[in-house]
């Protein structure tokens, strides 16, 4: 049962990510990346961490997709057709041997093969915020990142905000 | 029970379609969603690590967690950086797009 599941969301996540980045409207585009970030939240539940499921449907989903959503539904895009053409191909087929270079070896990798099962252990939100802040008797390294990380988005807010006031002149 | 590989090609093969899409399109705000499945795919492979390697630690679960910020932090200044554009040139295509230079 779990093997279906996880073929199911894998295929699904992977499909709608190809269908992100090759249908050609940007409103497609991005409702193709939504669903896609929903299967994730599947792999999330499947990997038995519930809080992560939650947060990726909350946050990634509701707060970062809806923003670009409406993002993109406010600017007036014109609708005209951007003419591919053959040497902006280059790039990508130059990563293209990276790609069938790491899968066969993904596939057949001994070492990957003897890592121990997914444990079925799931952990509540004590846990995770006592991995973040600490226990009380000592102080986790992960606190200082969290202040980086509050410093940085205040930092983005203020660049995001001085970006959108003025236009670049 | 699935293996750590099949999830290991899932995530590495999300990556390699959002950085296809940051290289094969044009337009500024497809190169923002690729790089939104770019993040996903990183936040995913913190969580799959930890969960097969160090079952008894949440450090990965964490980890995602802080990569979500990035990415939240990320687009904001992406999205001003389009709305700026948008305000001057009308038009979100990066093939003239050469204010940034210099």
């Amino acid at each position: 049962m779990t093997q279906y599941l996880f073929f199911i969301t894998g295929t699904g996540t992977l499909l709608f990510a190809l269908f992100a980045i090759l249908l050609p409207l940007p409103l497609h585009a991005m409702i193709s990346a939504m669903i896609s970030l929903i299967f994730t939240a599947g792999l999330y539940l499947l990997l038995s961490t519930q809080f992560l499921a939650i947060v990726q449907l909350l946050i990634y989903i509701g707060a970062i997709s809806v923003l670009l959503l409406f993002m993109i539904l406010l600017l007036q895009l014109n609708q005209k057709q951007h003419q591919m053409r053959k040497r902006e191909l280059i790039p990508p087929l130059m990563i293209l041997p990276m790609f069938l270079l790491i899968i066969p070896r993904l596939l057949t990798d001994r070492t990957l093969e003897t890592a121990p099962i997914a444990s079925e252990k799931v952990f509540s939100i004590t846990d995770i915020a006592y991995t973040i802040f600490g226990n009380g008797y000592s102080i986790s390294p992960n606190t200082i990142l969290l202040e980086l990380l509050s410093l940085l988005l205040l930092i983005s807010i203020i660049g995001a905000v001085f970006f959108a006031k003025k236009s670049l002149s | 029970m699935i293996p750590l590989n099949y999830y290991l090609i899932i995530t590495f093969s999300l990556f390699f379609i959002g950085l296809t899409g940051v290289m094969l399109r044009r337009n500024l705000l497809m190169i923002l969603i690729s790089l939104e499945l770019m993040f996903n795919s990183v936040a995913l492979t913190f969580t799959i690590f930890n969960r097969y390697l160090y079952p008894n630690q949440a450090d990965g679960i964490v980890y995602t967690l802080f990569t979500i910020g990035i990415a939240t932090a990320e687009l904001t200044i992406g999205l001003g950086i389009v709305i700026a554009l948008y305000r001057q040139k009308q038009d979100l295509s990066i093939n003239d797009l050469n204010t940034l230079k210099h």
